[in-house]
């Protein structure tokens, strides 16, 4: 046995409001991309959470954010799992590691509408307790019942890649026994915009490693995972963590940063680079990352690979604090049921990438696969899993 | 404890800091590491947050190129946030292109990565008061995983109008250079737990700032100190009972 078992996850995101909802929308090609909120001062699709959820708890009434809301959804699924896990370890011996890029934001934007228009916050309305990285984790620890150490990780769109980082680090200094990871990230207009001032935003659909693809499209979800000292199922295996130093938004074009979290990721867990049969890529849409993100990989994989590589952004937008937990549940359901979904929207696949990009849905035996995120201020990781043994 | 580094308007450094002798020329931090158009777009946070980072790391010997970093911050970048959601409320609502790339919680560790060429582990936390020892768990776990040293930067600025509520008056920037090697430390810390001291008190200026939890941490390690820190912040919300904490040793 080596790494440590993932034994449940859930999500919900454009593609649907349950992890099953979801994985059979990616499994059928379909895109859950829609148009963009009204008041989106341009043209553009987006991955939104469409349709009303659940409210939280009485209680919890001061953190009923849209977040909060995605949150308790995914975790609704887990609810099983995490009383096992409880159970198993105790309340204490469980800790919390999510990731977030702005949190709640959107509830941040109506707050200042409102001061901007009436003078006044909306009652009760708490930046710093509630509508913030502090209250996502309040969220988190209120519904799963976790009670170890809790960490929120913000590094952009590679936040909930890196909490399985910070779980194999905690579960090998045997500071806890499991750990629940995960993501959250809510659309808003301060990520639109400000992906549009970058020239990064596509007017239509993402088409990540195609030749004719034209920027990112937003999107937002929560994904969640819980990964444990002993149990089945496939396997958190070793994690890369870099930085490109190399600008704040945009990547190194020569890939040296997502190269060396790809190597470490394998170093960690001391694997072949050639037992890779899968690439969750980041695969944004936009020309600089697929082309940095393809030398990257045929780098560290080598010019013989044959990995599928698959980017999942054109099915779900980019989820940003949400995306590397998101693309690692894809990842662990393709080690776990042998499926890879199409990258949808890359045929025809761009011929100066130097990987191989599966067009078509595949079914095969594999061994194992990464899953990489990128972000701005050159902040990387890649997460190696294995197949349940 | 190989190294603090801190920054504050009128405290340049830990040992002015310690001697309670604000000095009224340090009111921007020197940020040597920025230069050129990297220092001209950098954010306050930025600059202090890479001021202290310095400051630990000198102390500490460490290698900046190629040292790990954890970052930790409560409001990330409020400032610049905030100056986003302003210009949607103006015009076409268009965003600034620099303003937006600053806006992310890692933009510090994402100028200092940038301006050292370094390309080792990074990360940022985000969080509520017990931030402080939460960075020092993440920091205690990668020195266990085989690194031999990081630096964790503790930065944040005070709220601004309309959501100004923390009482926090002035911005802070503590740095941490922790090593597993005992030679050439200058405090040994033992025992993070969660419930074994008494909240931190807040203190002027820096009012709820919650990575000001740090505060004594950093003091008894200048002071050579023997005894137990608190590291999470008392909020006055009827939970502020025992947090968590950390014993300080000279060595």
């Amino acid at each position: 046995m080596s790494g440590h078992p993932v034994t449940a996850w859930a999500m919900l995101n454009a593609l649907g409001a349950t992890t099953g909802e979801v994985l059979e929308a990616l499994h059928a090609g379909r895109s859950g991309l829609s148009p963009a909120p009204a008041d989106t001062p341009f043209e553009t699709v987006c991955g939104a959470v469409l349709g009303e959820l659940p409210a939280l708890p009485e209680g919890l009434a001061e953190l009923d954010f849209k977040n909060n809301r995605m949150i308790y959804a995914a975790l609704h699924e887990m609810e099983g799992a995490l009383a096992a896990a409880r159970e198993r370890w105790g309340a204490r011996r469980i800790g919390i590691a999510v990731g977030s890029s702005t949190a709640a934001m959107d509830a941040t934007e109506a707050a200042f509408g409102r001061w901007r228009r009436s003078g006044a916050l909306p009652a009760g309305f708490d930046i710093l307790r509630r509508a913030s990285p502090e209250g996502m984790l309040r969220a988190v620890r209120a519904r799963s019942g976790a009670e170890g150490p809790a960490i929120l990780i913000s590094t952009a769109c590679s936040s909930s890649g890196k909490v399985f980082g910070t779980a194999r680090r905690w579960l090998d200094a045997d500071l806890v026994d499991a750990v629940l990871v995960g993501g959250a990230d809510t659309l808003c207009q301060t990520t639109l915009r400000g992906f549009r001032a970058l020239s990064l935003v596509g007017s239509e659909a993402a088409r990540p490693f195609c030749a004719e693809r034209g920027g990112i499209n937003i999107g937002e979800g929560a994904a969640f995972a819980l990964v444990e000292r002993s149990g089945s199922g496939p396997r958190l295996l070793g994690v890369g963590e870099s930085a490109d130093a190399h600008h704040m938004s945009s990547p190194d074009p020569e890939g040296r940063g997502a190269a060396l979290a790809m190597q470490r990721a394998l170093e960690a867990a001391d694997r072949s680079p050639g037992d890779v049969d899968h690439v969750n890529a980041h695969g944004t849409g936009t020309r600089l990352n697929d082309a940095m993100e393809a030398a990257a990989i045929r780098q560290v994989l080598g010019g013989d690979s044959s990995a599928a590589v698959v980017s999942t952004k054109a099915y779900t937008g980019h989820t940003l604090g949400a995306a590397g937990a998101t693309e690692a549940i894809f990842t662990l359901d393709a080690l776990s049921s042998g499926r890879i979904p199409a990258s949808l929207g890359a045929d025809p696949v761009d011929p100066a990438l130097p990987i191989e990009v599966a067009v078509e849905p595949r079914r095969e035996r594999l061994r194992l696969a990464l899953s990489n995120s990128f972000a701005f201020g050159g902040n990387n990781v890649s997460v190696l899993f294995g197949a349940p043994e | 404890m190989h190294g603090v580094g801190l920054w504050s308007p009128g405290f340049p450094d830990a040992a002015s800091w310690c001697a309670g002798e604000p000095k009224a020329t340090a009111r921007e931090p020197a940020a040597a590491l920025l230069e050129g158009a990297l220092r001209r777009r950098a954010t306050l946070h930025a600059r202090m947050a890479a001021e202290a980072f310095e400051q630990a790391g000198r102390q500490s010997g460490a290698d900046l190129e190629t040292v790990p970093t954890i970052w930790a911050t409560a409001h990330g970048e409020h400032e610049t946030a905030v100056a986003i959601l302003a210009m949607m409320g103006e015009g076409e609502g268009r965003v600034s292109p620099t303003r937006f790339h600053n806006s992310v919680y890692n933009t510090p560790a994402g100028y200092a990565s940038i301006a050292l060429g370094n390309r080792a582990f990074s990360t940022t936390l985000a969080g509520g008061p017990d931030l402080a020892a939460m960075a020092l768990f993440e920091a205690g776990a990668l020195l266990g995983s085989g690194v031999h040293e990081t630096i964790v930067v503790l930065a944040d600025e005070p709220l601004v109008v309309p959501f100004d509520a923390d009482g926090a008056e002035a911005p802070l920037a503590v740095a941490l250079a922790l090593s597993s090697r005992a030679e050439g430390a200058s405090a040994r810390l033992a025992d993070l737990r969660p419930q074994g001291a008494p909240r931190v008190e807040r203190r002027p200026p820096f009012g709820g700032l919650y990575i000001s939890a740090v505060l004594p941490l950093a003091e008894a390690c200048i002071r050579g100190e023997s005894t137990r820190v608190g590291l999470e912040l008392a909020c006055g919300r009827g939970e502020d009972g025992r947090g968590w904490c950390v014993d300080v040793s000279p060595r």
